[in-house]
């Protein structure tokens, strides 16, 4: 458990999270033993590329995989088991104690409600809550989510609302039974760059105020700078690195890692003749051999990590990095 | 301000969206655009979406019908083209769309994919003599003469991007319009992409038009920039002079929003 959250209660803890799928030849493993943990009132942030198991391990949480995906491992939220058998308590606490921000708002609401009525849904199957209430209640969430006019906006359908105010109904609706823990899947890939900043201000303020702890999953790890308080990559299924937001920042002990921050264009450095980029693909599912899955892409690899897959193991400075030859 | 005739003028162009029946009257798209493309230039266009960017390269390489205003290609006004002589000149404009699956056919295989231009603007050049340069273009996109056989889905996003800026450049055009070509891929490849294209334009001496909503990467790779809203170019200018010391409001609120690390 990371120094900072030490003596604090942990509100999510997933320990050796597997998600498969049938495939021709044999399942098809897209997230393998992935283990993270979220204490009360902070923030983890997954980073990871297309095929890294990011989204799959944030729809396991939500119990959305499709009904073929194999989950096995252990997923314990504020101390009780969300995947054990027939567990109906899970489904009870999802959405009320647990709730998500999918990436693309519009497919998210239903099109053909109105918002009051998507917004007093949620509190009518959670709360139990009259539907007077549930209308007051669901005006105040989109006051407090920034949206003006909140009546008028109840009446209306999710098309005529812009891009950042669905994301805003998104965020009101997810937060309206007052959870223990939000999950964001890339909340703010499908809005442009200025909607973008607000998006992550609002969920950093709703954050603050609801006390809640976040789950923001995403592939852009300058998005994570000021928001998150510890961070995970992940790569081709697998948790290659964890630490704190700042230590990873300032010293990225996996390749991958520092490769993908080298990517980030930087606003500081004088205009480079080539763009930082890390050769070769990532590895599509179930393409991983008995080595390291990075290693045809790193340019620390030796013979080793071709053989030999290194474990995600603490070290002595408390860093956990999943690398033979980790950055120094 | 470009030290020779441009490759690509834009004039006064406006575009308005056809008006549903019984619904509003239509607003206009694109309000008297004016930009130049100078020879083996790359300039930037940013600006989010709305804002008309994706309007403006599709009236430029007439995919829409522009209103008023003049498109000229190599000097050769293209609104006035029809038929023929336009489909002859398209092959001096090509473009790279955001997303490179879905703008290559799923049943062309990628050799096919890439005769197609060929074989519109090379109509003599004979089958070997096709297959010869769709391989050189092939490696020259860091893939291999063999993948001229296979199709599309077989590919990562990375890789049928690199095959549909092949594509577009087989023909040797003097003019590709990227319109967000990175957006969709990740972040461990955008730079070999980005890379690719930088080489290209400096062998070819192709002029570039960039169309990105991503201001550190028009930074890095456009010597100028034009910013795009609500239909109209707002600010203009020399990139790095125009991020340091933006003339609009808006351009300053954009670059406030650009997500950056340690921010």
């Amino acid at each position: 458990m990371s120094a900072e959250g030490a003596g604090r209660a942990l509100c999510l803890d997933v320990r050796g999270l597997n998600v498969a799928y049938p495939g021709v030849a044999g399942p098809i493993e897209v997230v393998r033993d992935a283990s993270f943990e979220v204490v009360e009132g902070q923030c983890l942030g997954i980073v990871g590329e297309s095929g890294s198991g990011k989204s799959q391990s944030c729809l396991a949480l939500m119990g959305l995989l499709p009904r073929q995906a194999r989950v096995g491992g252990s997923i314990r939220f504020r101390g009780r088991e969300l995947l054990a058998d027939g567990a109906r308590e899970a489904r009870s606490l999802r959405g009320r104690e647990l709730a998500m921000v999918f990436q693309d708002p519009i497919s998210a609401l239903t099109p053909h409600l109105r918002i009051g009525t998507q917004l007093g849904e949620v509190l009518r199957r959670h709360l139990g809550t009259n539907a007077a209430e549930a209308r007051t209640r669901a005006a105040l969430m989109l006051t407090h989510v920034g949206i003006d006019h909140p009546e008028q906006r109840l009446r209306q359908y999710p098309h005529q609302l812009s891009g950042g105010m669905r994301q805003r109904v998104m965020i009101a609706m997810a937060c309206l039974c007052g959870p223990a823990l939000l999950l964001a899947d890339e909340p703010t890939t499908a809005l442009d760059a200025a909607v973008q900043a607000q998006v992550i201000a609002l969920l950093r303020s709703m954050r603050t105020e609801l006390g809640m702890a976040m789950v923001l999953v995403t592939h852009d790890l300058a998005l994570l700078s000021g928001l998150a308080d510890r961070i995970v990559v992940m790569y081709a299924g697998r948790v290659v690195e964890s630490a704190s937001a700042a230590e990873l920042f300032a010293r990225p002990l996996h390749p991958y890692t520092a490769g993908l921050l080298a990517c980030v264009p930087r606003w500081t450095d004088a205009p480079p003749s080539r763009f930082a980029s890390i050769p070769g693909v990532p590895p599509g599912p179930g393409a991983v051999g008995g080595g390291c899955a990075f290693a045809p892409r790193c340019t620390r690899a030796a013979a080793r990590c071709l053989q030999s897959r290194p474990e995600l193991a603490p070290r002595a400075d408390g860093r956990c990095v999943a690398c033979h030859f980790p950055h120094a | 301000m470009l030290e020779s005739d441009p490759v690509l003028e834009v004039r006064g162009l406006c575009v308005r969206h056809a008006a549903r029946e019984g619904g509003r009257p239509s607003r206009a798209a694109l309000a008297d655009v004016n930009l130049q493309l100078g020879a083996g230039e790359m300039v930037g266009l940013v600006g989010e979406s709305g804002s008309g960017k994706s309007t403006l390269v599709r009236a430029v390489a007439r995919l829409l019908p522009a209103e008023a205003g003049e498109v000229r290609v190599l000097g050769l006004n293209w609104l006035r083209l029809h038929g023929r002589a336009l489909r002859e000149q398209r092959r001096h404009l090509q473009l790279v769309f955001q997303d490179p699956l879905a703008s290559l056919n799923p049943r062309m295989s990628v050799g096919e994919a890439l005769s197609e231009p060929l074989r519109a603007f090379h109509p003599r050049m004979g089958a070997p003599e096709r297959r010869e340069a769709v391989a050189v273009m092939l490696e020259r996109v860091g893939l291999s003469a063999a993948d001229a056989s296979r199709y599309p889905r077989l590919f990562s996003g990375g890789q049928c991007q690199r095959i549909a800026i092949a594509r577009a450049m087989i023909a040797k055009p003097r003019i590709l319009i990227c319109d967000e070509p990175v957006s969709s891929l990740d972040v461990s490849i955008r730079g070999q992409i980005l890379n690719l294209l930088l080489d290209l334009q400096r062998d070819a001496g192709t002029s570039m038009l960039f169309i990105s909503h991503d201001l550190a990467v028009v930074r890095h790779l456009c010597r100028r920039t034009y910013v795009l809203l609500a239909g109209r170019i707002v600010d203009e200018g020399p990139t790095a002079e125009l991020f340091a010391r933006p003339h609009h409001p808006y351009t300053l609120e954009l670059l406030a929003a650009a997500p950056r690390l340690g921010g």
